[in-house]
């Protein structure tokens, strides 16, 4: 490098200097919606808010064992503002629906949301006078997870369908493709 | 015993007292005129032999269509004399009873949770709001007309969001209002990640100092004491784990005692031993998802992803036992649901051999880092006359020197059985309780070996009472007689009938006192299922414990109380 001009060696690497093989000019044609896609299905931000049981199967999944950053979405903001996904996690009372609701308007687009366990999904066992009886009375919802709680590992396949679904604007499980055919 | 202490009820309360019984467990109650009742509490309270110092709940039950129709119920103990004592107090629809809430600040919250959940008002009472419920709530839901499925009426909760902002104080005077720049309301939570679930709390603020700190309840109300006078004596225990959902098997085993208690019932010595096992490592759990919480809440992530790690070998353990990571319903009344895998004790031991390296790097990350103590030391101290009149429980009350805890002095599950220690602390601030609940883990170590060791002595099999009228009927057992498959039958769609009564089953959880007060009409579903839960007694002592101290410091006291709103809430 000692005594090599700046100016050369930008030269020599440029892009267009006489050879066009495919791959090696540094240009990739592709559509803005698939580029997206990729963007925002590898760095899902989860809003850190938890309900109930499953908030400590959340936790579980985002610690050492599990390792949600595997999949990258380790960064649990505290703000709505700053996240793309709300994990409801847990059983969802007719106190906190106004709350979450709000909380839920106040994340940007886009923005998507895991309905974790049979509580958020259904009301599960609580059919009681308190409990909303599904988290999709009050806010959309991507992906359901059943169980009570979920384990971690279920979580995290939530959260890789979700990713399917963010890349290819739709996801359909396999299972129920071939009961279509 | 409980004769004499019957004995002496009587003679104290002479005149004030309608009747004295002992309940199902051999327990005094008492049963007192509302007009009487601010006396009959005061006397308990300042008794030489009674000494009832401590409040453990107050709550009602409905009895319609009897008249005078509700119960007010007072469940009081004695944590010098260790004895309990409970007081009956009938009480017409619409009339109220007089608050005892001067005499125990326990009784603050309870009193408002009784009138939220059955509309029984307080006569006295300092700020008689719903607790529970949202304050335009229709009906009371534990009244037993009120259907346990009935949806609100909308448009419901549309002042949650008008008292998120400068409103959150809820009807409640502000200190000083003369300068209206000086003080601001800070609302916190439901949604913050330093709660611990959904608590939220409207805190009124000079600068930084906390000038007041109002808790509101109840985002995770789930209604589950209506739920289990809908559902039978053995599917209730499915609900219980779900409340306290750090501590699953606790909750657990404080309902199958008490429901043992109404039955009348040992169960065999394996069960026990089991049970005394299951609850340390619940202990251990609950104790590391706090630690992990708590350090990560002051600032030390570290230790969050240490304990969690820890953790999951427990919930190994878990599965391998109950099959389930963490809602198991293992303990059932009458034993436990199978016996102990045979790998399990070299689980368990494998995981004791190693846990007490483990504790050695949390403390070395915590106990004598600079940062950690000046964030705990001499925040939210509490002395032991506060403590005990906020009747705070477990590792808060002992961190202020109560020296007390219901496996030593009230031993259930042959607790009588094992050696431990139990850490007091003097100071009663955060730091004392990181160290009594750092204590606990090791005297729970020590524990769970001891059990292994017992469990080994009895016979294997025997982890469940072969009375078929209280317990399911093995699966080879269906197969061979026509009896056993009655019984089979009756079981799975009767359930257990239990006769008729009460009593109140409690345990030292990780949190402090776990009681279940279970009343039976002698039906197959409870007539009433009272929860005292530890979080939600503590947790009414945290106005006081943040008083004037900063923002920050809110946050190591919470973490402190080691609080789970789903126990809070119910």
């Amino acid at each position: 490098m000692v005594g090599r001009q700046l100016g050369e060696a930008r030269n020599t690497s440029f892009p267009d200097s006489g050879r066009s093989l495919p791959g090696e000019s540094g240009i990739l044609v592709t559509t803005i919606n698939k580029v997206l896609g990729w963007f925002q299905a590898n760095s899902i931000w989860p809003l850190t808010s938890g309900l109930a049981c499953c908030a400590i199967e959340m936790m579980s999944a985002s610690a050492s064992r599990f390792d949600i950053a595997r999949f990258g979405s380790e960064v649990f903001r505290a703000s709505p503002r700053q996240s793309d996904l709300l994990i409801i996690s847990g059983r969802l009372s007719w106190k906190m629906a106004p709350v979450l609701r709000e909380l839920y308007d106040q994340m940007p687009f886009p923005k998507w949301v895991i309905s974790m366990g049979a509580c958020a999904s259904c009301g599960g066992l609580f059919t009681t006078y308190a409990i909303v009886h599904g988290a999709d009375h009050i806010v959309p919802v991507d992906i359901y997870i059943p169980g009570c709680p979920p384990r971690p590992e279920a979580l995290l396949d939530a959260l890789v369908k979700l990713q399917k679904k963010i890349k290819t604007g739709t996801y359909v499980s396999p299972t129920l493709k071939e009961r279509r055919r | 015993m409980s004769e004499v202490l019957l004995q002496r009820l009587a003679e104290a309360l002479g005149g004030l007292a309608s009747r004295t019984y002992a309940d199902a467990a051999g327990e005094p109650v008492a049963v007192v005129e509302p007009a009487s009742l601010h006396q009959a509490a005061l006397k308990l309270r300042d008794d030489a032999e009674l000494a009832c110092d401590y409040l453990s709940f107050v709550s009602a039950q409905d009895l319609m269509p009897r008249f005078p129709r509700f119960d007010g119920v007072y469940q009081l103990y004695s944590t010098s004399k260790h004895h309990w004592l409970r007081l009956r107090v009938p009480v017409e629809d619409g009339k109220a009873l007089p608050t005892v809430s001067d005499l125990y600040r326990t009784a603050d919250w309870h009193e408002r949770e009784t009138y939220d959940l059955f509309g029984i008002p307080y006569e006295g009472h300092p700020d008689l709001r719903r607790i529970l419920l949202t304050d335009n709530w229709h009906g009371h839901p534990l009244r037993k007309e009120y259907d346990h499925r009935l949806e609100p009426v909308w448009p419901l909760g549309t002042d949650v969001l008008q008292n998120l902002a400068e409103g959150a104080m809820a009807g409640q005077e502000r200190e000083d209002t003369s300068d209206p720049t000086r003080r601001i309301v800070l609302n916190m939570g439901p949604q913050h990640p330093a709660t611990h679930g959904v608590l939220r709390l409207a805190l009124e603020l000079d600068g930084e100092n906390i000038v007041k700190c109002v808790p509101h309840l109840g985002y995770l109300h789930t209604g589950i004491e209506k739920l289990s006078e809908v559902h039978n004596w053995t599917q209730n225990i499915t609900h219980y784990p779900r409340m306290d959902y750090l501590s699953p098997m606790n909750n657990e085993l404080a309902y199958c005692l008490a429901v043992e208690k109404l039955l009348g019932v040992e169960v065999p010595l394996r069960a026990q031993y089991v049970r005394v096992l299951m609850s340390e490592l619940t202990r251990v759990i609950s104790h590391l998802v706090w630690l992990g919480t708590h350090a990560m809440d002051v600032g030390a992530m570290t230790v969050f992803l240490y304990t969690f790690a820890e953790r999951e070998k427990i919930l190994e353990m878990y599965e391998l036992i109950g099959g389930q990571r963490m809602m198991t319903s293992y303990m059932r009344i009458g034993g436990v649901k199978d016996d102990m895998p045979e790998d399990f004790p070299k689980a368990v031991r494998a995981w004791a051999n190693d846990f007490a390296k483990q504790l050695g790097i949390y403390h070395g990350l915590l106990t004598k880092n600079p940062i950690w103590r000046q964030r705990t030391m001499g925040i939210g101290a509490m002395d032991r006359e506060t403590s005990l009149s906020y009747g705070l429980s477990g590792p808060l009350a002992r961190a202020a020197g109560v020296d007390w805890d219901l496996r030593r002095d009230n031993p259930y599950s042959s607790y009588e059985e094992f050696e431990f220690d139990i850490p007091v602390e003097q100071d009663g601030d955060v730091y004392s309780r990181y160290l009594v609940r750092m204590e606990e883990m090791v005297q729970a170590q020590r524990i769970a070996l001891q059990a292994l060791d017992k469990i080994a002595q009895t016979e294997p099999g025997t982890h469940m009472r072969e009375d078929y009228k209280m317990a399911p009927v093995p699966r080879n057992g269906i197969n061979a007689s026509i009896e056993e498959l009655i019984h089979h039958f009756k079981y799975w769609t009767d359930g257990v009938w239990v006769p008729a009564g009460e009593a109140y089953g409690f345990i030292e959880a990780s949190k402090g006192e776990l009681g279940f007060f279970v009343v039976s009409d002698g039906g197959a579903r409870p007539q009433r299922v009272k929860i005292r839960g530890p979080s939600f007694v503590n947790l009414s002592a945290l106005p006081e414990m943040v008083q004037g101290h900063l923002i920050a410091d809110v946050i190591a006291v919470i973490g402190s109380i080691d609080v789970v709103l789903g126990e809070v809430d119910r």
